[in-house]
């Protein structure tokens, strides 16, 4: 068995030329998904470079965005440098997403059967007859019954469009499934069952599995570690209890200080501060997070943190640990 | 005595608000609304109170109705039958100076904090128009005065934003903006249709407790439309629940969020994210909670709507429509086989 | 007392002209401005003197060579530019000052809009060229009326589509939310609604400058109109009826090419109007 990872981000930047200068949306991002079964949460706020990293892991980085460093392995192989055809086979065999404003791509004048069947014909050789089946039974295991595997996308609820997504996704048995806020225009209620639905997939097929989204109290229930993103760099990374009940880096925390739950009172709201104008700037030079940090010291502001490993060995960007 | 009556009396405060059997019909399906006779009710038989300097939610998925009832609220919709009484006046027939009048007591925030503000106006005369056109302020001094205390009262510095223009600013700001430019007219109510759905989780917590604030320093009477029972709980006094058009649960929003008496209730609670640790959480994932929807209750023609998806449910329960009856003290709930129920209100 | 943003139209403008499709409209255009101000002073012919003998093909002293009565074409065409572009900027200001106004109405008041979108789309059916001659023919055709029947046949393309803007725009949410922070109706169309169909208007209104010097050269072409007076439209008239006999085909090349690239260079820069226009605009507001 090999030792290789399935997927192996090391020291990537991803720089997007916008009219007023270049900016980072990925400044030396390395991460692992060490092996098939192993379930990911990537959290961050708007801006911070999730969806850059989902875009990356499925190379779909589009001018004018650049991958100016760093590598992007699949089992080894080098993604970056795949053509088209080695691509074409990469996303959807082997790496498959799944993306918030999806459920509103689905082809209107199309049923969601046919979406499920155009994908399968396209990628592999089955008849038209097998491939239906095999699409039916997909929907079926994603909660969309028989009767209504023939609707078109403007007759289903929100939830069970992202399904069908779902399902269009996993169609192929890909080892890696990347969901970028799947279920933040879905219900709460619905949005529990997404969530079950992806880990009943996870723990039947052994998917691999990158959840990135913006409300890390989803992530709970459904993975076992968690990246915690800012200004397109991991500061933090380790189990998601360990993240969740003894964060280590200021933003994790400030981040969980932040959430609205039900465990919240208004007593506990009323004391978070807002962030000043100064705060807000990111700093070109030292730790990003300087300025909303309150722990921030000399050398962060002059030197930036790299993420490694501290004294109790879980994985840091913080000269706090250093 | 009818139940809104019974616990009418149990209060200090007058109603502001009396909704009576509101009715709200499109004659044609739209996105997932639930058909009825082969029109969509979006609201359909409400009744509630609201009280004066009260903090009310109203909770519910999309489709709910929960918007719709703001609109009313708000005279922006009209209903189709039912009425809704502010300080005595039905709100549906105000139109003219006399609606002008009412906007002046009841402000609305909107949902989208970008699209609810003139991307050619800058915050400056965004917040004049209100002054000057329902509080009819003519003195552009004191216009310029109170637009840069509203400024600080939503905790925004005026030198900075005055002049500014709404893609300038982060989704936080632009909020604030509209919750200033909601209490120009200095009204006694206001509407917040989901606040800080739109806004990043770092913002809404500031945004939440600058309402709780303002709610103290004005004495504001504030109706919360949220989808999340987080915010409700944080928010408010009383909470009402909403599933497809029906008004299912309403009560004192920590009985609510602790022993529900509806199973509406009860699901939309147990899908809420917490944070609980590994061990303590129950990995229990049956398909049927990964099958059902809410399209199941789409084609109920009959009985509770909520009846397809309820794992409580009786024979009673496809025959007969549930009323909204006390279960508890102040805490009603439409449902034939209601949970928590308190002894005395057993029927 | 209002502080509004940037000139819209000077972002717009600054956008478009660095597009070549715009930049190449333009310089055609100037070109032609300047040809109709300066081009009558010099030219060494009259228009409508005999400079030279007849049917002389293009040459070095007649560039494009001479009629059938030997006045010189390119004089013609340099003396035609003015009366045929005049009157086509005059009807399309005219008809999409119209159109503007009735694609507003039909929008923003829910009473008018069937009665008007009904009247613009039967104007839509009718085939212009007939429907103007058919309007032009019941009274005596001054330059004025031409002027007229072009806008009444011009002004239905900008209201269907300035109409349906205002309709999408009605549904924003800040126009609700000023409503209730008392914003009459007035205002609303002040404030929100004109500014905002104000670039569309101007696209339009460069495009159907380009349909209206068409329309009027096919007028003026067809003998409505004095065909004594040189327009581009009359030149052809002459060389429709002579031309052929006589073998002077630049007599009718030069007025045809004239007309194209006029057209097309307005079309060129309404184009890239549209195109800055659309997707920019919103970006710019995000």
């Amino acid at each position: 068995m090999s030792e290789r990872d399935l997927l192996k981000l090391s020291d990537v930047t991803v720089e997007y030329a916008l009219e007023h200068g270049v900016r980072k949306a990925s400044d030396g991002v390395s991460l692992r998904i060490p092996s098939r079964g192993f379930t990911l949460g990537i959290v961050g706020e708007s801006g911070s470079g999730k969806t850059t990293l989902g875009l990356l892991m499925m190379n779909l980085i589009e001018p004018p965005g650049r991958i100016t460093r760093g590598k992007i392995e699949y089992q080894g192989r080098d993604i970056l440098g795949m053509n088209r055809d080695q691509l074409r086979r990469y996303r959807w065999q082997e790496v498959a997403m799944v993306y918030q404003s999806a459920m509103n791509s689905l082809n209107p004048v199309k049923s969601v059967s046919s979406h499920i069947v155009e994908v399968l014909r396209e990628h592999s050789d089955i008849s038209k007859t097998e491939a239906r089946e095999k699409a039916i039974k997909l929907l079926s295991s994603v909660g969309i019954k028989e009767e209504r595997a023939d609707a078109y996308s403007h007759e289903l609820s929100g939830g069970m469009r992202q399904r069908a997504v779902i399902a269009m996704a996993l169609a192929l048995s890909p080892k890696l499934l990347i969901a970028d806020e799947p279920t933040s225009a879905l219900d709460v209620v619905v949005q529990k069952q997404i969530l079950a639905l992806l880990r009943k997939e996870v723990i039947e097929k052994d998917l691999s599995l990158v959840f990135i989204t913006h409300e890390i109290a989803l992530l709970g229930d459904l993975v076992d570690n968690v990246a915690v993103l800012f200004a397109g760099e991991i500061v933090e990374s380790g189990e998601i209890d360990d993240i969740l009940f003894d964060p280590m880096h200021p933003y994790t925390e400030s981040l969980l200080g932040s959430l609205l739950s039900l465990e919240s009172t208004r007593e506990m709201i009323q004391t978070v501060p807002a962030l000043t104008k100064e705060a807000r700037v990111v700093p070109e030079v030292g730790c990003k997070f300087a300025n909303r940090c309150r722990y921030a010291f000399a050398r962060c502001r002059v030197e930036r943190p790299l993420l490694k490993e501290s004294s109790n060995g879980r994985l840091v960007a913080c000269h706090k640990y250093s | 005595m009818s139940q809104v009556q019974l616990i009418e009396s149990e209060r200090r405060n007058r109603a502001l608000y009396e909704v009576r059997n509101l009715d709200v019909i499109f004659k044609r399906g739209r996105g997932i609304l639930r058909r009825k006779e082969s029109v969509v009710h979006a609201v359909d038989d409400v009744s509630f109170d609201v009280y004066e300097s009260e903090l009310l939610s109203i909770v519910g998925e999309s489709g709910s109705g929960k918007t719709t009832i703001a609109r009313c609220l708000m005279g922006l919709a009209v209903a189709s039958s039912g009425s809704i009484r502010f300080d005595g006046s039905e709100v549906s027939k105000l139109s003219g100076r006399k609606l002008l009048d009412y906007w002046r007591r009841v402000q609305m925030v909107f949902q989208d904090p970008f699209e609810s503000l003139n991307p050619r106006l800058d915050v400056f005369t965004t917040l004049s128009i209100p002054l000057q056109r329902l509080s009819r302020e003519k003195d552009k001094k004191k216009v310029s005065d109170e637009v840069s205390r509203l400024l600080w009262e939503v905790r925004l510095d005026p030198g900075e934003v005055l002049h500014k223009f709404p893609h300038q600013l982060s989704g936080g700001e632009r909020q604030r903006v509209n919750i200033a430019k909601a209490l120009a007219p200095n009204p006694k109510v206001l509407i917040a249709d989901e606040p800080i759905t739109m806004l990043d989780a770092s913002q809404r917590l500031n945004i939440l407790s600058l309402l709780i604030n303002l709610k103290t320093s004005r004495n504001l009477t504030i109706i919360l439309i949220t989808h999340d029972l987080a915010s409700a709980k944080i928010m408010s006094d009383r909470t009402a629940v909403m599933y497809c058009g029906k008004l299912v649960e309403i009560g004192p929003t920590e009985n609510l969020l602790t022993r529900p008496h509806h199973p509406y209730s009860e699901l939309i609670l147990s899908a809420t994210p917490r944070l609980t640790r590994r061990e303590a959480r129950s990995r229990e994932m049956g398909m049927s909670s990964i099958l059902a929807g809410i399209e199941e209750s789409q084609s109920v023609e009959t009985g509770c709507v909520f009846a397809p998806r309820c794992k409580y449910k009786t024979a009673i329960c496809a025959e007969s429509e549930p009323a909204l009856l006390a279960k508890s003290s102040s805490h009603l709930a439409a449902c034939h086989n209601a949970l928590n129920v308190d002894a005395r209100h057993s029927s | 007392m209002t502080t509004m943003q940037p000139s819209a139209i000077r972002t717009i403008t600054s956008k478009m002209f660095r597009r070549r499709t715009a930049r190449v409209g333009g310089a055609i255009i100037l070109a032609v401005l300047v040809l109709i101000l300066l081009g009558p002073f010099v030219t060494p012919y009259a228009p409508t003197a005999s400079s030279g003998a007849a049917d002389l093909p293009p040459s070095y002293s007649h560039p494009f060579g001479t009629d059938f009565q030997g006045h010189d074409v390119l004089s013609q065409v340099i003396f035609g530019a003015y009366p045929s572009m005049i009157v086509g900027v005059l009807a399309a200001v005219g008809a999409v000052a119209t159109g503007t106004t009735i694609g507003i109405m039909a929008g923003y008041y829910r009473r008018m809009e069937a009665l008007l979108t009904g009247t613009a789309d039967v104007v839509l059916t009718f085939p212009p060229l007939p429907l103007m001659v058919l309007l032009a023919s019941l009274y005596p055709a001054t330059t004025q009326l031409i002027i007229v029947v072009l806008i009444l046949v011009l002004w239905p393309v900008s209201a269907r589509s300035i109409r349906s803007q205002v309709l999408s725009l009605k549904e924003r949410p800040y126009v609700e939310s000023g409503r209730i922070s008392g914003m009459g109706n007035l205002e609303i169309l002040r404030r929100v609604i004109f500014p905002e169909i104000a670039p569309i208007a101007t696209a339009y209104f460069v495009l159907t400058v380009a349909a209206a010097i068409v329309l009027v050269t096919a007028l003026q072409f067809l003998g409505i109109g004095n065909p004594d007076v040189v327009s581009w439209g009359s030149i052809l008239y002459w060389a429709q009826q002579f031309a052929f006999y006589h073998g002077d085909w630049w007599w009718i090349l030069a007025p045809g090419l004239m007309i194209t690239l006029v057209a097309m260079a307005f079309a060129l820069l309404g184009f890239s109007v549209e195109e800055v226009m659309d997707p920019r605009l919103r970006a710019s507001a995000s």
